[in-house]
């Protein structure tokens, strides 16, 4: 907020009296100059050449520089926009002053080299002080205003700064629900597998050897249990594998990626070329997850929509990275409106989880015209601190 | 006499199992353990002509041990035990040295068939595995011969076009209609991936490839 008008003193408005350095080879202008603003309650400080007016200028940063445009070292349009140029003594007020040099040329010749305005002599002493008040209040104004511009800059860093912080919260919140599903996944897959798998298959091994029945009678229930039995194991595997394939952690990406499309072929009937350039025997663990739930992602969509026979699944690592794409020639959409519908689409989980790893999301489609999705990702070469320990072998 | 040992860390499957065996007259189990490290030390103690391992014991993988097994003891011939029926697992266990690969649904028929079988010095595969070994084992794993040229977006193989033809990023910028930095980008990231290092390494790929005319 300014609160300077026209009619307010400038001296008390002024926390404290106007500073003001006059610059001039001529003692007597200094002198008579010097008397008449001093009697009007100013600070006067003097100068008599340009080298003086620049180290004064610098350790007083008076409120006002009056500027005689002859001087014996320099000459004053010179010196202003030496002022004017100088980190230290760019924001002081420059005045020049002349007696000689006042066509409007010179004039404008000073006001282009920075000066804040120009004063032509002779001029009348109550003409002078008015000018050099009307100068003061503006700047005044203009000290409220940097002083304004200053704060709100320091308070939108600050709020940029909290906003990033909150980002790098969220982001680091979100990486970790990531990798916490994935851990629950895991272990919920294994406990299927292990435990619930392993007591029914062994429950069936025992009905076997002890349970047999002796008569055809009892054959045919006992059939009907074991078949029974058959199907729990199989619920239970497929269960298992679809929250996650133990392969994964036990054999690795390229081996779970390659039994994944095999499979995907064989129940949806879609053919998968699968090609890729040779690749490290192991990625690191949130790495390997993180590209075989994309691929896995990806495939569900290619089938749901693509209504497409076959798709080409590419995975590559070089240069640091590690690359996959797929890319089939099916129906195609218009990405924004999909990337738009957060909520039902895989699409924006597939993009924030490689954006959560440091890498890059690109889908390309054209309705009609098919689908390309490639995402990269760092290789990173130390282990991350993610909660994925692996079960690697 | 068929000396075996059997390590498997799941309790009640380790009961079934010793059921099934101890029914066979000549089989005599000569030890248990219940982890990768037990197994090995098992092995050494005892050297019983059938190890029944199971391929997810604790604190030493199954493929390891078998790896272990076969290198320090070759005269113990491993059978995997496992709940994975899947291809990757089969032939992990048996490039690793494994003799037989049993699935733990099997009957207990099987289980018998599969440790005479490797005492006889030959290999045995669970019938369902054997079915699928024909089809499963002679597929290479994925052609492993991607080019990377392949592996670029729709847009950077725009821009590598027009940077072939010696575009600037500011020209390939205003052609595509996208910020030239974005050009810039796309151009960075399309050299990384093809490992090219200047603007001569990416005409001379684009030549070779027939991208543009010599």
């Amino acid at each position: 907020m300014l609160m300077v008008s026209a009619g307010d003193p400038i001296v008390v408005m002024m926390s404290h009296p106007a500073k003001i350095l006059m610059v001039d080879d001529n003692s007597m202008v200094l002198f008579a100059m010097g008397h008449l603003l001093r009697s009007e309650g100013f600070t006067v400080l003097e100068a008599k050449d340009g080298a003086e007016c620049l180290v004064q200028a610098r350790a007083e940063q008076p409120d006002l520089v009056l500027l005689d445009v002859m001087l014996p070292d320099i000459n004053g349009v010179e010196l202003c926009r030496k002022i004017k140029t100088s980190p230290e003594t760019s924001h002081l007020f420059v005045v020049l002053l002349s007696s000689i040099e006042t066509s409007p040329d010179s004039q404008i010749t000073g006001l282009e080299a920075g000066a804040d305005g120009y004063i032509t002599r002779p001029i009348e002493n109550r003409e002078l002080v008015a000018r050099v008040q009307a100068m003061l209040r503006i700047r005044l104004a203009e000290t409220a205003l940097r002083k304004a511009h200053d704060d709100l800059e320091r308070r939108v860093a600050g709020r940029t700064e909290e906003l990033s912080r909150a980002n790098g919260a969220l982001k680091a919140l979100s990486l970790r629900m990531v990798d916490v599903q994935e851990a629950e996944r895991r272990f919920l897959a294994r406990e299927l597998h292990d435990e619930i798998g392993q007591t029914v298959t062994c429950l069936k091994l025992v009905l076997e050897i002890s349970l047999r029945p002796e008569n055809p009678a009892q054959q045919q229930s006992f059939d009907e249990a074991l078949g029974l039995i058959n199907d729990l194991i199989e619920r239970v595997r497929q269960l298992s594998i679809n929250l996650r394939p133990q392969m994964l952690d036990d054999l690795g990406l390229m081996t779970a990626l390659d039994w994944h499309l095999k499979r995907y072929q064989k129940q949806t009937g879609i053919a998968v070329q699968f090609r890729h350039t040779p690749m490290p025997e192991r990625l690191e663990p949130g790495l390997e997850t993180a590209i075989f739930r994309i691929v896995q992602e990806a495939l569900t969509n290619v089938a749901r929509h693509a209504r497409v026979k076959e798709v080409t699944v590419r995975v590559w690592a070089n240069a640091g990275r590690a690359g996959v794409q797929i890319e089939e020639a099916g129906a195609g959409f218009d990405v924004a409106s999909v990337l738009a519908r957060r909520a039902s689409s895989g699409v924006a989980g597939m993009k924030e989880r490689a954006e959560l790893l440091g890498g890059e999301f690109t889908l390309e489609s054209t309705p009609g015209h098919g689908t390309c999705l490639t995402v990269e990702l760092p290789i990173s070469e130390n282990e991350s601190t993610s909660v994925e320990a692996g079960g690697g072998i | 006499m068929i000396t075996i040992a059997l390590a498997e860390d799941h309790h009640v499957v380790r009961q079934g199992f010793k059921l099934v065996l101890a029914a066979e007259q000549d089989f005599k189990l000569v030890g248990e353990a219940a982890d990768g490290l037990e197994a090995v030390k098992l092995v050494e103690e005892k050297k019983p002509a059938i190890m029944l391992l199971d391929l997810m014991i604790p604190r030493l993988h199954g493929l390891e041990v078998v790896r272990q097994l076969r290198r320090d003891h070759p005269q113990t011939k491993v059978i995997i035990l496992s709940m994975h029926a899947d291809e990757p697992y089969v032939m992990e266990a048996l490039r690793n040295g494994a003799c037989g690969y049993v699935l733990k649904d099997c009957t207990a028929v099987d289980l018998v068939q599969a440790v005479r079988t490797v005492a006889g010095g030959r290999r045995y595969l669970s019938p369902a595995l054997a079915e699928r070994a024909l089809t499963g084992y002679v597929e290479h794993p994925g052609a492993s011969d991607l080019d990377v040229y392949e592996t670029l977006t729709n847009r950077e193989r725009l821009v590598f076009q027009l940077a072939a033809e010696g575009k600037t990023s500011a020209e390939i910028a205003a052609a595509l209609f996208i910020s030239p930095r974005t050009a810039e980008t796309h151009r960075a990231n399309l050299m990384r991936k093809l490992s090219l290092r200047s603007q001569t390494d990416l005409v001379r790929f684009a030549i070779r490839r027939g991208i543009i005319a010599a």
